[in-house]
């Protein structure tokens, strides 16, 4: 590796492109890296210019510029592109338009995204009142004095007491009812029970009494949830309802 | 005659306006530059190759790689016209001796004194600078005469002139200072 001082000897010898290639190429990156060879160098081609200059006489003939117009005529045409200095502050409208353009693209993405969510919403919003109007009927129907309810059985047999309980697991919501039941005395009641699947012990679902004519509705919309009813039964307890069921059962349904 | 040939010799054209609009892909630059320098460019050539056909071919490479890169001559250091004698000299002794030119164009920086870019002020300069180099020592100025047109190496100058290889180097440097000191006096 040469140091600065061989460098700077062969300075000459540099410029008058006598080195061979793998030693002007060492030089090459000296010269990058070392400012002081650098002013030599040019130094150097300053005084070489001069002797150049000193040959100046003969002039071309006149056929070399039309030959070299001919020749630029016939080049490729070069992509110029004409770099203009602009000041730092020239691109702030620029930026700021970039900007308020983007800003203003996420404030429309999000109002879509929204008026997209709302919709939906009501969608779900109309099709709940739509179900809770229908169950208001159903209910209505059920459980208005209003109501009349008939039973109709074989013409040949005679009215016997029967229910119908419907339990929906996910809420706990459990409806019944009941018709044809005899009277009870002031003290009784009649008590509606699930039966688990697992055996475990009878869960009381709540108490009814039936009407003059023997019917009777009991809406329970905050019973047990997930459970898993092997069956309904029906049983006759004290006027405030017991925690196991008193024999006989008066109704049972799977 | 075309405007660019007007443009030649406008004062107020400088070369540094003309190599912005060759940037900008004008050829009528080009030409203006070409009436401007071509001499300086085909005489140094000539001077080195000493065949015309030769010469000329190298003036037309060089301003076909002015047109083709013309970024790559920052007139804010230096001079174009002394630019373009150190390259086409260097051209025309690549040529001599039938090698590849070492790069398209040559990141050399040269500065001169002188106002190269109106007709009547080179050749006032050049006339100056001729004197310079025949004042010079005729020791001094043989083996750089040597080196710089006829493209031998040191140790041909050695050779040639019967020096020993340090002499020639020592004097070769000596010419290059006093040419500077007498143009600069």
């Amino acid at each position: 590796m040469r140091d600065h001082r061989q460098f700077a000897d062969d300075l000459v010898l540099y410029a008058l492109h006598e080195l061979p290639e793998d030693q002007a190429a060492e030089f090459r990156r000296h010269l990058e890296e070392c400012p002081q060879c650098r002013r030599e160098f040019d130094e150097i081609n300053s005084q070489l210019a001069m002797l150049a200059l000193s040959s100046v006489g003969s002039a071309p003939p006149q056929r070399s510029r039309e030959r070299l117009l001919n020749a630029i005529k016939a080049e490729p045409r070069p992509r110029r592109s004409i770099v203009m200095r602009r000041p730092w502050w020239s691109f702030v409208p620029t930026f700021a338009a970039a900007l308020l353009a983007a800003f203003g693209l996420m404030l429309w993405r999000e109002n879509v995204s929204l008026r997209q969510k709302l919709e939906a919403t009501q969608q779900q919003s109309e099709q709940r009142q739509a179900d809770l109007d229908r169950s208001r009927l159903v209910l209505d129907a059920l459980t208005s004095p209003e109501s009349s309810h008939f039973a109709l059985v074989s013409t040949k047999s005679l009215p016997v007491p029967e229910g119908k309980a419907s339990y929906m697991r996910k809420t706990g919501t459990l409806v019944f009812t009941a018709q044809h039941l005899e009277g009870l005395p002031p003290e009784k009641t009649y008590q509606l029970w699930l039966i688990p699947k697992n055996g475990t012990k009878p869960m009381p679902c709540g108490t009814f009494k039936p009407d003059a004519n023997g019917n009777a509705v009991m809406v329970t919309p905050y019973a047990e949830k997930d459970a898993w009813p092997k069956m309904f039964a029906v049983t006759i307890e004290p006027e405030n309802g017991s925690q196991t069921p008193t024999m006989p059962i008066v109704m049972a349904g799977l | 005659m075309s405007s660019a040939t007007s443009a030649a010799d406008q004062p107020q054209v400088t070369d540094s306006m003309l190599i912005s609009r060759i940037r900008a892909g004008d050829e009528d630059a080009l030409a203006a530059l070409h009436d401007r320098y071509a001499q300086v460019v085909y005489s140094v050539a000539l001077r080195v190759v000493g065949e015309t056909t030769a010469a000329e071919d190298i003036l037309q490479e060089i301003f076909l790689q002015l047109w083709r890169k013309p970024q790559t001559f920052d007139s804010n250091r230096g001079s174009l016209a002394a630019w373009l004698a150190v390259i086409a000299r260097h051209r025309a002794i690549d040529q001599l001796r039938r090698r590849r030119p070492e790069s398209d164009i040559e990141d050399v920086v040269v500065s001169v004194d002188s106002d190269l870019e109106q007709t009547a002020d080179r050749n006032s300069a050049i006339a100056k600078i001729r004197r310079a180099v025949e004042q010079l020592p005729a020791e001094q100025r043989r083996p750089l005469e040597l080196a710089f047109f006829q493209g031998l190496t040191h140790s041909e100058i050695a050779a040639k002139t019967g020096e020993p290889l340090g002499t020639v180097k020592t004097r070769i440097r000596s010419a290059l200072m006093s040419l500077r000191k007498v143009l600069a006096a």
